[in-house]
């Protein structure tokens, strides 16, 4: 296991008006950890994820991604933007371009990752998904659980050190169990760490997880 | 209770520059991302900007083309008429260059671009910001200042110069149409009254025009767009409206500074 930590959230707390909603958090997930996070509030949950994203300020505390690690950004080139290149989420919103089709949403992460060989890495992931038939299909028509498998292929295509997932078996069903065998894998070999958020603890095996919030 | 009209001037003119502020900040975010990522995202650039070229142009050339020869049409009618009247016909021609292509083509132009491709550009870009697609496109890595806002600027700034040739040459051909009907002027009589008039300082002229109406068009337009919260469409109409009311006022107020400061 990686002493490496690519999250850390230190006295994370929000507010709902002048009431505490939640918090504080305190947490720290490491290079080849898992991570769950259980909250009946789902506006909290959310609003928590979107903090670790970084699309969001906490009221109190702060998040730090790979603090040390060589996970923040480059300075003087493309700013935070780079910090995205290295994290993965698959969330509620969908997260391709509507316009675009599932090939060009991925080709255009690609072009704008710098990821050598885009055409070819892209075909790959989709038929690695099963997607290839989709590909040329609007990102706008895709019924809900290709959408979520597409997700998926994005999140990974950047090969992040670090994936946020909310609710992540949502819509898949059997298709849910080879990427979660393929996750827990890649996190198995030190190259990824999975946060997961979900309003319940009953889908997953608590061994899959390094701590559950 | 009523407030001062001082103070009303007052609370205006901070709002005023306060936004002023925000637009000067965001059209220095776009320039620096721009510059940024020039070295390695200059042909996802290129494209996208080409694609926005070609999307101005399907929008706006059949429209620029009816009313450029309807207004040449109406222009040399007007003229034509009270000049017959009053004498000195023969400088048409000088009035349509002068006038009617320097300070009416390019309002007239504006007018076109802002109601076929600005506001449609802020419409899509307020249900973009409003669906979280800018959102989608931060977590994909990609600035949506580079991706969204830099080729709906740079598109218009390449193609209104030919927008507003294509709108001249319409308007020549409106008046042409009306002269020829009046005076049996052949094309090639036309043409060189035409071009007896025009001098280098006239092209100068619809060059600057041209640059600051595509400019003051787009940012303003794309800046609006940007400035729509998430899930805020129900302000929809009054983001439009400023948007097509700031691009409009700003184009015609740079098109009448060059024709002051150049003419």
């Amino acid at each position: 296991m990686s002493e490496e930590i690519v999250l850390q959230a230190s006295g994370v707390s929000f507010q709902n008006g002048p009431h505490p909603a939640g918090g504080p958090f305190d947490f720290a997930l490491r290079l080849g950890q898992g991570g769950l996070v259980v909250m009946d509030n789902l506006d909290l949950l959310r609003r928590l994820m979107r903090c670790c994203l970084g699309v969001e300020q906490p009221e109190t505390g702060r998040i730090d991604w790979g603090a040390g690690s060589g996970m923040v950004s480059r300075s003087g080139s493309w700013g935070p933007y780079e910090l995205y290149h290295q994290i993965g989420c698959v969330n509620r919103h969908s997260q391709l371009l509507g316009s675009l089709t599932l090939s060009q949403n991925l080709q255009l992460l690609h072009d704008y990752a710098d990821l050598e060989d885009g055409p070819e890495r892209a075909r790959r992931s989709l038929a690695d998904f099963g997607l290839t038939e989709y590909g040329n299909d609007r990102a706008d028509s895709l019924p809900e659980p290709v959408r979520r498998l597409a997700l998926y292929v994005l999140a990974l295509a950047k090969a992040p050190r670090l994936l946020l997932m909310e609710r992540p078996s949502q819509f898949l069903d059997r298709d849910f169990g080879p990427i979660w065998a393929g996750l827990r894998a890649q996190a198995g070999e030190g190259r990824l760490a999975y946060l997961v958020f979900d309003r319940t603890r009953l889908p997953y095996d608590p061994a899959h997880f390094q701590w559950c919030l | 209770m009523l407030s001062h009209p001082s103070g009303c001037l007052g609370r205006l003119a901070l709002t005023q520059g306060r936004r002023l502020a925000d637009q000067l900040g965001f059209a220095g975010r776009i320039f620096l991302l721009l510059w940024q990522g020039q070295t390695r995202h200059w042909h996802i650039f290129w494209c996208l900007t080409l694609k926005e070229v070609f999307k101005l142009a399907r929008r706006t050339l059949a429209l620029l083309c009816l009313v450029g020869f309807m207004l040449g049409y109406l222009w040399s009618l007007l003229w034509f008429d009270t000049l017959s009247n009053i004498g000195g016909l023969e400088n048409i021609s000088k009035f349509l260059v002068s006038i009617h292509t320097i300070q009416i083509a390019p309002i007239m132009t504006t007018v076109v671009v802002i109601l076929c491709y600005g506001a449609p550009t802020t419409w899509e870009l307020g249900v973009m910001k409003s669906s979280r697609q800018f959102e989608a496109l931060t977590l994909m890595g990609i600035p949506p200042e580079h991706y969204l806002a830099a080729p709906r600027l740079s598109g218009p700034f390449l193609a209104m110069p030919i927008l507003l040739t294509i709108f001249s040459l319409a308007s020549f051909f409106g008046a042409y149409y009306l002269a020829w009907r009046y005076r049996n002027q052949t094309i090639f009589d036309f043409a060189f009254s035409l071009s007896n008039q025009t001098v280098s300082r006239h092209f100068f002229t619809m060059a600057f025009k041209s640059v600051a109406v595509s400019l003051s068009v787009s940012f303003f337009c794309v800046y609006n767009g940007f400035k729509i919260e998430v899930d805020g469409l129900n302000r929809g109409s009054a983001t439009m409206g400023l948007a097509m009311g700031e691009s409009f006022f700003y184009s015609v107020l740079t098109s009448v500074l060059v024709s002051v400061l150049y003419v």
